[in-house]
C-alpha cells in the first residue's frame, strides 16, 4: 500500500501545481512560495514521526527538483 | 496565474487578495496542513482495501442554484454493484472557520449541488460518505459540540444528506501511526461501519 509519502510523490496535482510555481511570471516569488510549501509539508511529516529521516529528505529533495524543473523551463 | 489551489484558497479567504505574491509563509503552512492531511485520509482509504475509480484533490462542486463553487479536499468514486458511490472528505481548520458552521450549511450545499431533482439526477446521495477530518486537537467541549451537531443535521436531513462521518485528529494520527497496515485497514473498516456497512471488500 502506498504511504503519505510515495502519494505525495506520485500526485499529479501536487507536481503540476509546484511546476507552475516555477513558471510563474514573478518566477522568484513563485519559487518562495513553493519552497515555503514543500518545506511545511516536509514539517509536517517530520513531526508525524511516522518516517525515518532520510526518506523525508529524499522527499523534499525531489519536490524541489519538481519546483527548479518549472523554472529551468522559463529558463530555457 | 490560476489553478485549484489558488481557487480553494480564494474561496477560504474570502476577505483577502489570494495571488501568488500575497501568499506567505503562514498561509503557505496552513495549504501543506491540508495536503498532508488529505494524502494521510487517501492512504488510510487504501489501507481498508477502498479501491477508487478515481481521486480528485482540491475540487469543487458548481452549486446549481448559486453558480458558486463548494470546495472538497478529496473526491474519491467508487464503482458498486448496483451504484457508484461517491466519497468527499472536507478538512476543517477551525482556526479558519467553524467546523459545526460548515456541518450546518451542509443541507444547504449539497441542495445547492444537486439543483433540481426534476431536472437531473443528485450528484450527492443519502449513500454517499462525507468525512469531515479536523487537522487539529479539539477541545473536549468543541469536539462534544461538533460530534452533536453531525448528529442534528444527519437525522434532520437523513433522506437527503450523505452519510456524516467525524475524523478527529487523534484518530487520524493514531491510525496512520499504526504499525500494522493489516491491523490499520481494520481499524478504518471500523470505522467507515459508524455510517454504512462497508462494501469495499465486497
Amino acid at each position: 500500500m502506498p504511504d503519505i509519502l510515495e502519494l505525495l510523490l506520485s500526485n499529479p496535482q501536487i507536481q503540476q501545481f509546484l511546476t507552475s510555481l516555477g513558471t510563474t511570471a514573478a518566477k522568484e516569488t513563485g519559487e518562495k512560495v513553493g519552497k515555503w510549501i514543500v518545506n511545511s509539508i516536509a514539517v509536517k511529516i517530520r513531526e508525524s514521526k511516522l518516517f525515518k529521516e532520510d526518506k523525508v529528505a529524499k522527499a523534499e529533495k525531489e519536490l524541489n527538483e519538481v519546483l527548479s524543473k518549472g523554472k529551468k523551463q522559463v529558463l530555457l | 496565474m490560476q489553478n485549484f489551489w489558488m481557487d480553494f484558497m480564494t474561496f477560504m479567504f474570502p476577505d483577502r487578495e489570494v495571488t501568488i505574491d500575497k501568499l506567505d509563509e503562514r498561509l503557505c503552512g496552513y495549504m501543506a496542513n491540508r495536503i498532508y492531511t488529505s494524502l494521510g485520509f487517501e492512504q488510510l482509504l487504501l489501507d481498508a482495501g477502498y479501491k477508487p475509480e478515481r481521486i480528485r484533490y482540491m475540487t469543487s462542486f458548481q452549486g446549481q442554484q448559486s453558480r458558486t463553487p463548494h470546495y472538497f479536499d478529496l473526491a474519491a468514486t467508487f464503482e458498486q454493484e448496483y451504484f457508484d458511490n461517491l466519497l468527499l472528505a472536507r478538512v476543517v481548520d477551525y482556526t479558519v472557520s467553524s467546523p459545526q458552521d460548515f456541518v450546518n450549511s451542509l443541507p444547504s450545499v449539497v441542495r445547492d449541488i444537486n439543483g433540481d431533482p426534476i431536472a437531473r439526477p443528485a450528484l450527492l446521495r443519502d449513500h454517499d460518505i462525507i468525512a469531515i477530518i479536523s487537522p487539529n486537537t479539539m477541545a473536549t467541549g468543541r469536539l462534544t459540540r461538533l460530534r452533536q451537531t453531525i448528529r442534528t443535521v444527519q437525522v434532520s436531513n437523513d433522506v437527503t444528506l450523505p452519510r456524516l462521518l467525524l475524523f478527529t485528529n487523534e484518530e487520524l494520527t493514531n491510525l496512520l501511526k499504526c504499525e500494522d497496515v493489516k491491523e490499520r485497514g481494520e481499524k478504518v473498516v471500523e470505522k467507515f461501519r459508524e455510517v454504512r456497512p462497508y462494501r469495499g471488500g465486497e
